[in-house]
């Protein structure tokens, strides 16, 4: 049975007027594509730091974090650190992003053309969308799971009606219709002010509910349960059976490629009104990055606490089932708006920026030259409400098997792998061409593909290859092929242009 | 001594996402201001 009251529905259907206001009070902004894609590259600091923190955290990546707390205790925050760090050295050296902001790209692809030509900037968009895509595609029914597990709607229920079998179906429909109508019409704008709002919110869920376990629980009691049920594998990712050094070097090879190319995160710096601002929204985001690993982390290592070893619960429900009964009334409330808050701004942000590598890179070479921003933003807004459609049907049917972190993490090196290497390349090594791009774009899709289907024909490759050792491959595979490829065509690419021009 | 790590990274967390939080709540509405500004007196609402 859930604490989730009337008093709690008032609050969630507060949060949710508000943020569709926000959302569609400022559409009127929207003049020209560069207002849709980056809000006319006008965001600075707070509201960069907002945009990214809200972005960064969605439903999805509560109930993996809390998953991995579940599974490997305080040990499954290992990646947060990794990422933390990733990102402060990023922001404070500017390696690669401040000669990506510079070059005034709206997308990575758009800048590989500068260096490799158009015909590398198509197939990085294709791969970005590609792996993007499937990313995303667990998000739906995840959210949806989390919500009806904390609601008390998905356990010992029989449906009376078709609408009463099909609640997450519905509710998760209903609420990615209001995400598009406000990213449809706002585009990056609407983007931006909504995660402004959905940041301070999702901010006051979880560190209420962090401060509730603290106080009513005890951080002792939850490290004694994890040195008892794990011992130092609970606290030390080197010793622990199921991760060890392939996890940690996995780890810090993915999160180094995010901070640097994952398309969400480096639209931030797009959008950022010059590069030194970009590099701020880095350096001052990077802490958070432990907080986003940790505390629904600990929340899992609370659930491991609090349950009953036959409570019936799954590595991935047991977070959302304990708390459906923790938090009470009142803070429940707040807890299933931050959530909300935290899956809402994702899905835009996520919407947005595939459809903007779409219409960037993919669609591009079809646009005649007369097309005006009328044009532009109709078809914009177009590929937004398809890709809804798409997360809509890939995202309520796709079986997900292994753990969720595992199958984020093998889905977003389809193309992490690949252009974190063709953007260091592009920006440092002068030798690098047009042939050692293609080949890493090639080898890095590879591996993670192969790996996604041999896990669906033979489920025992989880054990005997692994996903960290088969997303490894692929990014040492990914810089060797555009070292050879790059070194057997003879002369170098087209040199970067540096020098910020702005009006 | 890893109890210790974790026990202090957990507070951390939770002191530092608080404090980020109020800052970012205050200074972020002032940038909406500015961006919204900027964007009406470079094209104009549509």
């Amino acid at each position: 049975m859930s604490n989730f009251g009337w008093f709690d529905g008032s609050i969630v259907g507060l949060y949710l007027l508000a943020t569709m206001v926000a959302g569609l009070m400022v559409r009127r902004y929207v003049g020209k594509v560069e207002d849709f894609l980056v809000a006319g590259r006008e965001m600075d600091l707070h509201l960069g730091i907002a945009s990214l923190a809200a972005t960064e955290f969605g439903v999805v990546t509560c109930m993996y974090t809390a998953e991995a707390g579940y599974r490997y205790g305080f040990a499954g925050a290992t990646p947060g650190i990794l990422m933390a760090l990733a990102m402060f050295f990023v922001g404070v050296t500017g390696f690669c992003v401040k000669p990506l902001r510079e070059a005034r790209v709206v997308t990575l692809p758009e800048l590989f053309e500068k260096r490799f030509g158009q015909g590398v900037r198509r197939a990085s968009g294709v791969v970005i969308v590609l792996g993007g895509l499937l990313n995303m595609g667990v998000f739906l029914r995840t959210g949806g799971e989390f919500l009806m597990t904390v609601l008390g709607l998905s356990a010992g229920r029989t449906p009376q009606s078709w609408a009463e079998a099909h609640v997450l179906e519905l509710t998760m429909t209903a609420l990615l219709l209001m995400v598009a109508i406000y990213t449809i019409l706002g585009g990056m704008l609407s983007v931006l002010v909504t995660d402004f709002l959905q940041f301070i919110v999702m901010s006051l869920g979880l560190l209420a509910v962090t401060i509730l376990v603290l106080s009513k629980i005890g951080f002792s009691a939850l490290a004694d349960t994890v040195e008892a049920k794990m011992g130092a594998a609970g606290f030390n990712p080197f010793v622990n059976p199921e991760m060890g050094v392939s996890y940690v070097l996995f780890n810090a090879c993915l999160n180094t490629a995010a901070v640097l190319t994952w398309q969400t995160t480096i639209q931030r710096v797009m959008a950022a009104k010059d590069a030194a601002t970009g590099q701020k929204v880095y350096t001052r985001t990077a802490f958070f990055f432990v907080a986003r690993f940790l505390i629904p982390g600990f929340w899992g290592i609370a659930a491991l606490h609090m349950l009953a070893p036959d409570a019936g619960v799954t590595t991935l429900t047991a977070m959302p089932t304990w708390l459906s009964t923790f938090v009470p009334v009142g803070l429940m409330g707040l807890l299933v708006a931050a959530m909300l808050a935290a899956d809402m701004s994702t899905d835009s942000s996520y919407m947005l920026t595939w459809s903007s590598v779409i219409y960037n890179d993919i669609v591009a070479p079809w646009r005649r030259p007369g097309w005006t921003e009328k044009k532009g933003l109709l078809m914009n807004r177009m590929l937004v409400a398809a890709i809804g459609v798409f997360l809509l049907f890939y995202g309520l049917w796709y079986p997900l098997k292994g753990d969720l972190w595992s199958y984020l993490g093998v889905t977003g090196t389809i193309y992490l792998a690949s252009m974190s290497t063709l953007l260091i390349a592009c920006c440092y090594w002068p030798r690098a061409n047009s042939w050692g791009a293609t080949a890493a774009i090639a080898v890095g899709a590879l591996f993670p593909v192969t790996y996604l289907v041999l896990e669906q024909i033979h489920p025992e490759v989880r054990k005997t290859i692994g996903p960290y050792w088969s997303g490894l491959a692929a990014y040492a595979g990914a810089a060797l092929a555009m070292v050879v490829g790059s070194l057997l065509k003879p002369g170098g690419g087209a040199p970067l242009p540096r020098k910020e021009a702005r009006p | 001594m890893s109890r210790f790590f974790w026990w202090l990274l957990v507070w951390a967390c939770v002191v530092w996402y608080s404090t980020l939080t109020l800052y970012v709540a205050v200074k972020g509405l002032d940038d909406i201001k500015k961006m919204l500004s900027q964007l009406k007196r470079g094209s104009g609402p549509q």
